[in-house]
């Protein structure tokens, strides 16, 4: 499935693709999150009205690319007992970890709080606590990252492998 | 973590004149004393680095220091500011000047706290209902996250001076800094801040930021509606009877611009040069920031620079960055930004055991030996230059107790496919950073240097 591409950050003669996005604001809390299972997936595009392109991979490894309107990218990574065991993302504006890291987002506030403040504007965040690793980066137009549950990591599969 | 000794620790009784000529290499001719600062007589920093040039109404002054009066305290580092004049839109004289804002190509548009602007009555930027997406009329407000922090304040519309130049009835945000914000932080805008609501010169080390980088809004098609589906809410519509404020789409025309865009004729893009520094750095460094790329006499690309075009393509993991290689590392996710006050980076081979990281594993390195690699940038359409960088030990950086660096370099964590190059990259460069969609050849976002 081919999603629309647009140039997200000019904003002018954009608008029709991104109109399709309108009144998502009322739908359901359910969102596929780390740790989440493969049906909380199906949930995420239905509720982002997203294209999906899935791909698998060696290790029983699934990778879920749900895919906005405005180019922005969330990957889900689901391993053979079917639970996402990592999220990728490249988006336009800041993505929502609340929705993305479920119950570990405040995980990943508590670290980022607890990480002492340092001068200008910062474009990188990790975290490493517990069983969770999030690497945040970028800037407004251009935000990337990943994080992943150390514990549901499949065998032979390396962090770097997540992107 | 203290990453800096505060200036104020530096032993000032070894204040030695140098008396060294400086001519400036940027034919200015400006000649000029510098004074050296001694902690000790082995350990001493520039007072002051100047790039005299270029010079002109298109230009302003970039200074380094220590931020603004009242954040002294900070232990601000390698953050360059500018001055910018806020006006009531059509008037010369109801303004307000304001120093230390924050230079970053890292963002776009003008946002300065609330406070510093309070007496002008900034005119509002009005919302439409619109009853398909359940956005109230109201008056536009915005939660404008970066990757730590974000700023919430009401939009408004202003004339705006920078240097010579006139920003007309720009849109921007003033960044709520009232002890209780009116209109309310929303709490999915005090989800996206994390904890860290820049709403102050403490937690801004600034009194605003000047976002110059290389498109013209703020957000774009993002923003175009009000599902922000997968990230936080940019723009709100918050109701004059103090309803609260809902998520909205605002039109480009309403979106915070880049304020290079609204200049009549220098507005395609910047140009941004520093000076060069001494290893230990400088107390203080003063550069200049250029508007328009081709437009005047100082603002030619120079035919030796090398043009490096960001990633276009939206749906790429890579757009609007460039790719590094430093020896056998690859940083696919690479940009240019004023924005960070360091070279950051991952490298697993250089030692981060710091005693300004508080650790093992810090946020700083401190090599034993100042590391000088070569770097290989690639764009988007295969153009290759490279460029030398240096990290120095960030601990002898901040004992000698200096301000601006040009070899500060810390982590951006382990295998993180990002290398921002920071205000450091700067020092000793001019940097062209195009903005895209404005009239220049070749249209699009690149770099030059």
């Amino acid at each position: 499935m081919k999603c629309t591409l647009l140039p997200s950050a000019i904003g002018a003669g954009s608008a029709r693709g991104a109109a399709a996005l309108a009144l998502m604001m009322a739908l359901g809390p359910a969102w596929a999150f780390l740790g989440g299972d493969l049906s909380s997936v199906q949930t995420d595009q239905t509720r982002m009205r997203a294209s999906r392109v899935t791909t698998s991979a060696a290790q029983a490894v699934s990778v879920h690319d749900i895919r906005l309107a405005d180019g922005s990218s969330i990957r889900q990574f689901v391993n053979a007992q079917g639970i996402v065991y990592a999220v990728a993302w490249s988006t336009r504006m800041k993505p929502d970890f609340a929705q993305m890291l479920g119950r570990h987002a405040a995980e990943f506030d508590a670290g980022v709080a607890a990480k002492p403040r340092a001068p200008g504007l910062q474009r990188g965040a990790i975290v490493d606590r517990g069983d969770l690793v999030v690497h945040s980066a970028g800037r407004p137009g251009a935000f990337v990252g990943k994080a992943w549950l150390k514990s549901q990591l499949p065998a032979g599969v390396s962090a770097d492998a997540i992107r | 973590m203290r990453f800096a000794e505060p200036r104020a620790r530096c032993v000032r009784a070894l204040v030695v004149t140098a008396a060294a000529a400086l001519v400036s290499s940027c034919g200015g001719g400006s000649t000029s004393t510098t004074t050296v600062i001694c902690k000790d007589p082995n350990v001493c920093v520039t007072q002051e680095a100047l790039q005299a040039t270029p010079t002109g109404s298109n230009t302003t002054e970039i200074i380094v220091d220590s931020g603004p009066s009242d954040a002294f305290a900070l232990g601000v580092t390698n953050v360059p500011y500018v001055s910018v004049t806020v006006c009531s839109p059509g008037s010369a004289s109801n303004c307000t000047t304001i120093d230390h804002v924050l230079l970053d190509t890292g963002s776009y548009g003008l946002r300065v706290l609330k406070s510093k602007v309070a007496a002008l009555a900034l005119p509002p930027i009005g919302v439409a209902a619109d009853a398909a997406s359940g956005t109230p009329a109201g008056n536009a407000a915005e939660c404008y996250a970066f990757v730590l922090g974000a700023a919430w304040g009401p939009l408004a519309v202003a004339d705006v001076r920078i240097g010579g130049e006139l920003a007309p009835n720009l849109n921007l945000q003033l960044i709520d800094d009232s002890a209780a914000p009116t209109p309310a932080v929303p709490q999915n805008c005090q989800s996206a801040a994390q904890g860290t609501l820049l709403n102050s010169v403490a937690s801004l080390q600034a009194n605003g930021i000047l976002g110059i980088g290389m498109v013209g809004v703020d957000c774009g098609v993002t923003c175009l509606t009000n599902s922000y589906a997968g990230s936080y809410v940019v723009y709100y519509s918050c109701p004059m009877q103090g309803a609260a404020c809902l998520p909205a789409g605002l039109p480009a025309a309403s979106q915070v611009q880049n304020p290079v865009t609204r200049f009549a004729v220098n507005n395609n893009g910047t140009l941004i040069a520093m000076p060069a520094l001494p290893e230990l750095g400088a107390m203080v460094a003063k550069g200049r920031l250029v508007f328009g790329i081709g437009t005047q006499s100082n603002n030619q690309l120079p035919p030796a620079a090398t043009m490096y075009q960001v990633n276009t393509d939206p749906a790429s993991a890579d757009y609007l960055f460039v790719a590094m290689q430093v020896g056998a590392q690859s940083y696919p996710q690479s940009f240019i930004d004023t924005g960070s006050n360091a070279l950051f980076f991952d490298d697993a081979s250089l030692s981060r055991v710091c005693n300004a990281s508080g650790g093992t594993q810090g946020r700083w390195y401190c090599p034993a030996s100042t590391w000088r690699p070569t770097a290989t940038l690639t764009d988007a359409a295969g153009t290759q230059g490279s460029f030398a960088f240096a990290v120095a030990n960030a601990d002898t950086l901040f004992n000698a107790g200096a301000t601006a660096f040009a070899d500060l370099g810390g982590s951006a964590g382990q295998s993180t496919q990002t290398f921002a190059l920071g205000l450091p990259f700067f020092y000793g460069r001019k940097v062209f950073i195009s903005i895209w969609g404005q009239a220049l050849s070749p249209n699009g976002p690149w770099y030059a240097f």
